[in-house]
């Protein structure tokens, strides 16, 4: 493998957390365990004739660490894990495994482990040979064979399978083939190009927590492709939310929730009540004031100046459902649609007029954990509430 | 007449035509292999009497011995030649975009649309040029003319069904691009390669036309030979061979068949 010296660009240095390896659960050494390799991404861009696909990412994933691509379909993730792959050319921008700058290194020698969407399994070849198939690649002895695909199927409790083919087998099952095919070799880093996307949701999370365990275990890098949020909230160290090919935030999950950067991060990420306001004083906390003129405050964290038009994003789960001659409650409104999911209960409150701080459309969301109150009929006249700290100020500057 | 089913008087002429066609497709054997088992040296219909002597005569002809040699290693010869070919031509226009590509494909599918006649003719000129005529490389040559766009087809409708992702997962896993193809492609589009040489062995077998125009009398083919014996030694050995041609064919459709179910196979599995 050509190894050219790289000079590290430090992007989003801020966000990453302290280069060590992650502490792992299972520390014996087992054949699969690899010591999970950085990886660097530097301005990397890549068009489509007039569209462009990427637009000038960077970003790096420390060794060990799991993080998720995430975005709606055609925001440019599935592209970028690919010229990381290397299956796509970069039209500009370089990737680093470790120290090594890969970006024109062949695909078949940059040693990345990568399960594809479709698991792409070999239809004529028996579990156990797809498992080695990697090895093979790489000239491993018979007996080195043997011993890494017998624990890395174990790794993926498919011990018993191995003379099956992969049409003999469930979906789930399969994935669990390319997952043992993509790390039997050990490789510093795992790709993965939504994984699940095709099983069922009870598999789904099942399979969720089995990646998350076996990622630990092996202790390899893993980027992971994914246009479901929850997926790669409950998997994740940390999150890229990718649109329109561009970066709109790098940052943990919970961090990303609550602190949203930007207003599409806001709605992709759960779902936000947006207000309009006009900043109105800055003290211990940030007064706004609506365009209906409601004076609220907002939590700090962000630089402002007085006198700049800002978007806040209020959570539904931060909604408190009053009752409407409350002294907590900031708006009354009636409630215009009621839904029951199991664990929550999820209203729309059309807010009474004239008093909507809301922005494009006076409906505000509100969700609540279902204790056992009986669900509020549609009509129900409540009042809202919310602290000030619920109220978060996007940082993203007012078009 | 029952009133629930108006066509119940007209049901049966489906199946009588239907017999109709299976008696007059299948007459000729009905014929050919009785008489094959002739006693008499005539070529007559229903045989006098029983024996083995024509299929004696075949076995211990020169000639036809020299031309069944012939056919078998033509055969082989445009069974390899036409599979190379066409593998070739199929992976070429299933990978690559070129300038020129489509001419190159209605090139390669123009021999199916020219009568083989005019094929026959065509090869007859040039050969008497480059001194071809008469000789074993210029059966082979002919005959693979009009077998390897078969190949072609076959191969490349095989090939069109292997799902491109999985070569590129075997890039991604550490296989060079030659190596995923011999690995994962290769196998997977065998089936088609398997029945692409089996047809180049069945045609050339069996052709005549080509055979009248470029072979001479020391590479004279099996069907040529039967040709000639047809119109200068009409006997019963004509028939045995034939019996054992027909028999020849049966089992190699049946080996096709049983290519057919694999090839449905993997290509479930593929899916």
């Amino acid at each position: 493998m050509s190894v050219t010296t790289f000079d590290r660009v430090t992007i989003e240095q801020d966000h990453m957390p302290d280069g060590s390896k992650p502490v792992t659960a299972n520390t014996s050494p087992t054949p699969e365990r690899s010591p999970g390799a950085a990886i660097t991404l530097s301005t990397l861009s890549k068009r489509y004739g007039a569209s462009v696909a990427v637009d000038n990412v960077s970003f790096a994933v420390t060794a060990g660490e799991f993080v998720s691509l995430l975005g709606p379909s055609g925001s440019g993730k599935t592209t970028i894990l690919m010229m990381v792959a290397g299956f796509v050319k970069a039209d500009r921008g370089n990737v680093a495994l470790g120290q090594a700058d890969i970006t024109r290194v062949p695909p078949y020698r940059r040693n990345i482990g990568m399960v594809h969407q479709s698991y792409a399994l070999f239809p004529h070849m028996t579990v156990e040979r797809n498992v080695a198939f990697p090895l093979r690649m790489r000239g491993f002895s018979r007996d080195a064979i043997a011993q890494r695909v017998a624990h890395a199927l174990a790794l993926v409790q498919l011990r018993g399978y191995e003379t099956r083919l992969p049409a003999q087998l469930s979906g789930g099952q399969q994935q669990r083939v390319a997952l043992a095919r993509a790390l039997v070799f050990a490789p510093p880093l795992l790709l993965m190009d939504e994984p699940l996307g095709a099983l069922d949701k009870k598999l789904r999370v099942e399979l969720q927590s089995e990646i998350k365990r076996i990622q630990r275990e092996i202790g390899s890098t893993m980027l992971y492709v994914t246009h479901d949020q929850e997926e790669a909230l409950s998997m994740s160290d940390r999150i890229v939310v990718m649109n329109h090919g561009r970066i709109e935030q790098v940052d943990t999950p919970s961090r990303m929730y609550e602190r949203p950067n930007t207003r599409f991060v806001a709605d992709f990420l759960g779902t936000s009540n947006f207000i309009v306001a006009k900043v109105e004083a800055i003290g211990d906390t940030v007064l706004v004031r609506t365009e209906s003129g409601l004076l609220l405050k907002a939590a700090q964290g962000v630089t402002v100046r007085v006198g700049d038009r800002l978007t806040l994003s209020l959570r539904p789960e931060r909604v408190r459902v009053l009752a409407p001659e409350s002294s907590h409650a900031l708006a009354r409104g009636t409630v215009a649609e009621a839904a029951f999911f199991g664990n929550t209960q999820r209203y729309a409150i059309r807010l009474a007029g004239g008093e909507t701080p809301l922005a494009g459309g006076e409906t505000l969301i509100a969700t609540r954990p279902s204790l056992g109150e009986p669900m509020l009929p549609p009509g129900t006249t409540v009042g809202v509430g919310w602290e000030g700290a619920d109220l978060w100020i996007i940082p993203e500057p007012q078009p | 007449m029952s009133r629930g089913d108006p066509f119940a008087a007209t049901r049966w002429v489906p199946w009588v035509l239907g017999a109709l066609v299976l008696v007059f497709l299948a007459l000729p054997l009905f014929v050919v292999i009785p008489t094959a088992f002739s006693a008499s040296s005539l070529l007559r219909f229903p045989p006098r009497g029983w024996s083995l002597r024509w299929f004696h005569e075949y076995f211990a002809s020169d000639p036809w011995m020299r031309a069944t040699l012939v056919s078998v290693k033509a055969g082989i010869a445009v069974s390899l030649l036409s599979t190379l070919l066409g593998l070739g031509l199929a992976i070429t226009f299933d990978r690559f975009t070129f300038r020129g590509r489509n001419i190159l494909r209605a090139l390669v599918m123009a021999p199916l649309m020219v009568p083989v006649v005019i094929i026959g003719v065509g090869l007859y000129v040039v050969f008497l040029r480059v001194g071809l005529n008469g000789s074993f490389l210029g059966l082979v040559i002919g005959h693979t003319v009009v077998t390897f766009p078969y190949a072609t087809v076959v191969i490349g409708a095989s090939l069109a069904e292997v799902d491109k992702r999985l070569e590129q997962a075997a890039i991604g896993l550490g296989a060079n691009p030659v190596r995923a193809f011999s690995e994962v492609t290769l196998p997977l589009i065998a089936p088609g390669i398997a029945i692409s040489a089996l047809f180049g062995f069945l045609v050339s077998f069996d052709e005549v036309v080509i055979a009248i125009f470029v072979t001479g009398p020391q590479t004279a083919t099996l069907p040529r030979q039967i040709w000639d014996g047809i119109r200068f030694d009409l006997n019963p050995t004509i028939a045995a061979v034939a019996t054992l041609l027909i028999a020849l064919s049966a089992v190699v459709l049946l080996l096709g068949e049983v290519l057919r179910r694999a090839l449905r196979r993997t290509g479930d599995a593929a899916a």
